[in-house]
């Protein structure tokens, strides 16, 4: 039997059917969660953040346009909330998230005294949110470019300059796994 | 949506360090959303398609049918503030006329009602209309107009009589009682050109 599109689920529990949903669920739970756990670093903010942002797909089916796709639209609520929450989290510094995290120590530095196989994600997460951001919706979300630069809301040449950024950033930690693993 | 092969535009062009990166990212821990938090992500979507949506189209009926009384209440302020008092009518008291004078008939029953109440001497319209009574009437006249009743009175037990069967009936018993016996033949040959299947009493077959 042919599988259901997402946009066809989503329409369908906006129509009332719960099964839809579950199916639906089922399918983007792990990415869309590990997408933010990444982004936060503790699975406390991350369980937080992802249920509010599930909250918010739920509260928006009756907006849902079946011929936009669903899962960037999933994932922009997701991301817009994710932001929303650094900015509530540093209101005071003026800032935006960008400049807060991209103060971080670098990816080389962080590397120091970790263990080869943790130092990918530590890599990742010392990114600056918008490098880390545009990775993550790669490498989670398997969006292209385009869609990667509709979601963050930005020129198709800065989500793309911003990928690049955070692959070579990475390409040290992964240099030191499989320098790990050979050995 | 993914990476399109034929979209060179969306090919990365570093594609062999992405995928150094990607097999690398692969192999770490896939965390998953702990159980709990998915029955609460679940019992929430539940929870949204067991309660009712607000009816918007209801919410604006109510906020139109709020905003209509609020006009129309000051309408009838602006509207009463513009007439003023109503000035009293010289020479009367308007409380006591109105307590006074009958409330004016509203329907035509109730004015009929109301005129047959009403003494004819205390109708001078009527009297008006009236012809003129001679005063000098012979001592003949009662006794005609007597008769001249009686008649009309006849007149109209006949055509009850022609409309109801039984007043029919009742009207030649009368005249047998009275003994008019050429006038009952008269009436039951017309009564039975009427009603021939109308059933006569005993007496009248007679």
């Amino acid at each position: 039997m042919r599988e259901r599109s997402d946009e066809a689920l989503m329409q369908a529990y906006a129509g009332g059917d719960m099964a839809a949903f579950e199916c639906l669920y089922a399918r983007h739970r792990g990415p869309l969660y590990r997408y933010i756990l990444r982004q936060t670093g503790d699975h406390a903010t991350a369980n937080d953040l992802y249920q509010g942002s599930w909250e918010k797909i739920i509260r928006a089916r009756a907006g849902y346009v079946a011929s936009a796709p669903f899962k960037a639209w999933m994932y922009r609520i997701a991301r817009n909330h994710v932001v929303d929450h650094f900015r509530r989290s540093h209101p005071s510094s003026g800032q935006s998230v960008e400049t807060i995290r991209a103060d971080d120590p670098g990816p080389e530095q962080a590397l120091i005294g970790e263990q080869a196989a943790s130092s990918l994600a530590a890599a990742v997460s010392a990114l600056p949110t918008e490098q880390r951001e545009a990775l993550l919706l790669k490498l989670e979300a398997g969006f292209d470019l385009r869609t990667i630069a509709e979601i963050t809301g930005v020129s198709h040449e800065t989500a793309k300059s911003r990928l690049r950024y955070a692959v070579s950033k990475l390409k040290i930690s992964v240099g030191s796994m499989q320098d790990e693993a050979e050995s | 949506m993914n990476s399109d092969p034929r979209d060179k535009h969306n090919k990365p062009e570093f594609d062999p360090e992405l995928a150094a990166v990607r097999s690398a990212w692969d192999r770490l821990e896939q965390n998953e959303p702990p159980h709990l938090l998915d029955q609460a992500v679940l019992n929430t979507a539940r929870r949204h398609l067991e309660r009712p949506r607000p009816r918007r189209s209801l919410r604006w009926l109510g906020a139109f049918a709020s905003a209509l009384v609020v006009v129309l209440a000051l309408a009838i302020v602006v509207r009463q503030d513009q007439q003023g008092p109503v000035p009293p009518v010289p020479g009367t008291d308007g409380l006591r006329m109105d307590r006074d004078t009958p409330a004016p008939a509203k329907t035509k029953r109730e004015r009929k009602l109301m005129l047959q109440d009403e003494p004819r001497e205390a109708r001078p319209e009527l009297r008006q209309i009236a012809p003129a009574a001679p005063e000098a009437a012979s001592e003949a006249e009662p006794v005609q107009r007597k008769e001249q009743q009686l008649h009309s009175l006849d007149a109209f037990e006949e055509d009850m009589a022609d409309s109801d069967p039984e007043a029919w009936i009742e009207r030649m018993l009368s005249l047998r009682a009275a003994g008019r016996l050429e006038e009952l033949e008269a009436e039951l040959a017309d009564f039975r050109r009427s009603w021939p299947d109308y059933p006569l009493p005993p007496e009248l077959l007679d």
